[in-house]
């Protein structure tokens, strides 16, 4: 309980630490909206539309006022930029108001919402890729443990690590788009098999540079798992070396491994947001990269705060459902 | 012994990009800025051991520049983090209470903020970024890993019977944060040091590729953007600027192996 309490502080420091961040940085976002040859007039207006000519702090307070709120009757014009989130008894429904995206020129909430599942759903198969490559090179590389074969992957994964994204994404562009032209440069598509077709590239950029950390962490956990009293029970008691390896080995890796993979997801689906823009992902990372380069403040201030929240519930679920996951997490964490 | 010498090898990598780095920038005289328009994209020959890239500047003198100055940087704000957050996550763990609690969940705050878009909105927002605009974006959020480690290693050695004997000795609270607690965490928090220096690399050049970087252009991301663009026409530009990313990240990485300790832990 009180990690969610703290974990709801967090986010309420985000969303203040980003409002502040913005309203601090120079730019005139009157401007910004009316365009650079808009009339003195009309500068005043939008400013006055904007709320530009209220202090910082009656803006703030508006900000917070707004950005979750109960609304009695959703029609009323007030709640044009709103996300509905939750409908609630009697017409009552719980809303989220970010603003107005000044480059969308829609509820930057419901701009967020569409491209957030699409950031989703990369992360995900970034981590799937992460876990498929890791976990597979560690388990080797623990078995072959002070062979060459051990050096050599131990090797091959940190030079992984030495890639940035934006590098081995630009050649696997080169490879599987431009060379072979298996599949799309980058974009999003129409279809499912096209979003498919799209995802895979920006989701094996993801997966070959966070795959080096999981198959350390595999390879680390397995061999400090397999030196130890309960599986050398079991392989004297004739299990298989096999067995022992994957029943013994790999579910005692579990934990660790989870948890790294959430907290990883956590990051990612608030954007990956080099990759995306590589790819021209649609995501949450793709947008906030537009906005600041547009100067879209209000997206600018929504896209942080979503993707912050984002690892800070991540961060929560895996410290609360961790325990739940291993009856051991408690006594292997005093050791 | 043998741990001594392994401990150098960690950092034999560095070195050698260093002196390489800095004999190349010795033998070539050319200003890796002098922009002479008819050698651009020339392949590597006589006098220009590496080619020449975008505006017909000299790829070697430029690299290394490049090179150098990520380095300074990226060890500049490691060196920043480590001598801020670890002073910070010591004292908070030896306090406890509340301030203890508000320095990890600081810790979170930063954390979860997505540095990436924090730094463009900086960097977009000042008119012509400088090193210096860079270097302090990324110092906002190098002390974190730093307290972190920081903040576990002392809560184990808090409880150690050195510092037990130290208070009933009589000595004050700053002496023994200072004198007996912070020493056994500086050790421990250094292990940080390579990886959070091959960020700053890294996040520079990321920055600089998506043309956020400085003005100058002496950054191994703008060098990279230059290689793709030329990829067909002079691909040598691209081919020598991801080894070289990748050789002084990976160095970075490696030296960070010469702090490991065996973890003499008292506590336990």
């Amino acid at each position: 309980m009180g990690r969610l309490f703290w974990a709801l502080a967090v986010v309420f420091a985000v969303a203040s630490a980003s409002f502040f961040l913005l309203a601090a940085l120079p730019g005139d976002p009157a401007r910004i909206v009316a365009g650079p040859q808009a009339r003195p007039a009309d500068l005043v207006r939008v400013r006055k539309d904007l709320q530009l000519d209220r202090s910082i702090v009656a803006r703030y307070g508006l900000f917070l006022k707004k950005l979750v709120h109960i609304a009695g009757d959703p029609k009323a014009s007030e709640h044009a930029s709103c996300e509905r989130v939750i409908p609630l008894v009697r017409g009552y429904e719980l809303h989220i108001d970010l603003g107005r995206s000044y480059q969308h020129r829609a509820p930057v909430a419901k701009v967020i919402f569409t491209r957030y599942p699409r950031s989703m759903a990369l992360a995900i198969a970034g981590i799937v890729i992460q876990l498929l490559i890791g976990v597979t090179v560690g388990s080797i590389a623990a078995a072959k443990k002070g062979t060459w074969i051990d050096r050599f992957l131990t090797g091959i994964t940190s030079l992984g690590v030495s890639a940035p994204t934006f590098l081995t994404a630009v050649l696997l562009q080169y490879l599987f788009a431009h060379r072979l032209r298996w599949l799309p440069l980058d974009g999003f598509g129409d279809t499912f098999l096209d979003h498919v077709r799209s995802i895979a590239l920006p989701a094996l950029t993801l997966g070959l540079y966070g795959a080096a950390y999981f198959a350390r962490l595999t390879r680390d956990e397995l061999i400090t798992l397999m030196s130890q009293d309960f599986v050398r029970t079991a392989r004297a008691k004739g299990t298989s070396r096999l067995r022992a390896f994957v029943v013994h080995g790999l579910r005692g890796a579990l934990l660790p491994l989870v948890t790294a993979a959430g907290l990883e997801l956590g990051s990612l689906a608030g954007g990956a947001a080099v990759t995306e823009s590589i790819f021209r992902w649609p995501g949450l990372g793709h947008l906030g990269v537009e906005a600041v380069l547009n100067r879209d403040g209000p997206m600018v201030i929504g896209v942080v705060f979503v993707a912050a929240s984002t690892v800070v519930m991540a961060t929560a679920a895996i410290d609360i459902f961790g325990h739940w996951l291993h009856p051991l997490a408690r006594e292997k964490s005093s050791e | 012994m043998k741990r001594a010498i392994s401990r150098v090898s960690a950092l034999l990598p560095l070195l050698l990009l260093l002196v390489l780095a800095l004999t190349a920038m010795v033998m070539t005289v050319d200003d890796p800025r002098l922009l002479v328009p008819e050698r651009a994209w020339l392949s590597p020959r006589q006098g220009h051991w590496l080619g020449c890239a975008d505006g017909g500047i000299d790829l070697l003198s430029a690299i290394t520049n490049a090179t150098m100055r990520a380095l300074f940087m990226g060890v500049a704000v490691a060196l920043m983090g480590w001598a801020i957050g670890t002073p910070l996550g010591t004292w908070a763990a030896y306090r406890g209470g509340a301030f203890e609690r508000l320095t990890s969940r600081t810790c979170d705050l930063v954390q979860a903020f997505p540095t990436f878009l924090f730094a463009m909105s900086v960097l977009a927002a000042v008119r012509t970024p400088t090193r210096m605009h860079i270097a302090f974006v990324f110092c906002v959020t190098a002390w974190v890993p730093f307290a972190r480690l920081a903040l576990a290693e002392a809560r184990v050695l808090r409880r150690a019977s050195y510092i037990e004997a130290a208070e009933a000795l009589g000595a004050s609270k700053t002496r023994v944060l200072f004198a007996h607690l912070l020493p056994g965490v500086l050790g421990p928090t250094s292990v940080q040091f390579g990886s959070s220096a091959a960020a700053v690399v890294i996040g520079e050049s990321a920055l600089a590729f998506i043309g956020l970087g400085p003005r100058d252009g002496l950054s191994l991301g703008s060098l990279l953007e230059q290689g793709l663009f030329a990829m067909t026409r002079a691909p040598h530009v691209l081919v020598v600027t991801v080894l070289v990313l990748i050789a002084t990240n990976a160095a970075l990485l490696v030296s960070g192996r010469a702090f490991r300790e065996r973890s003499p832990n008292p506590a336990k």
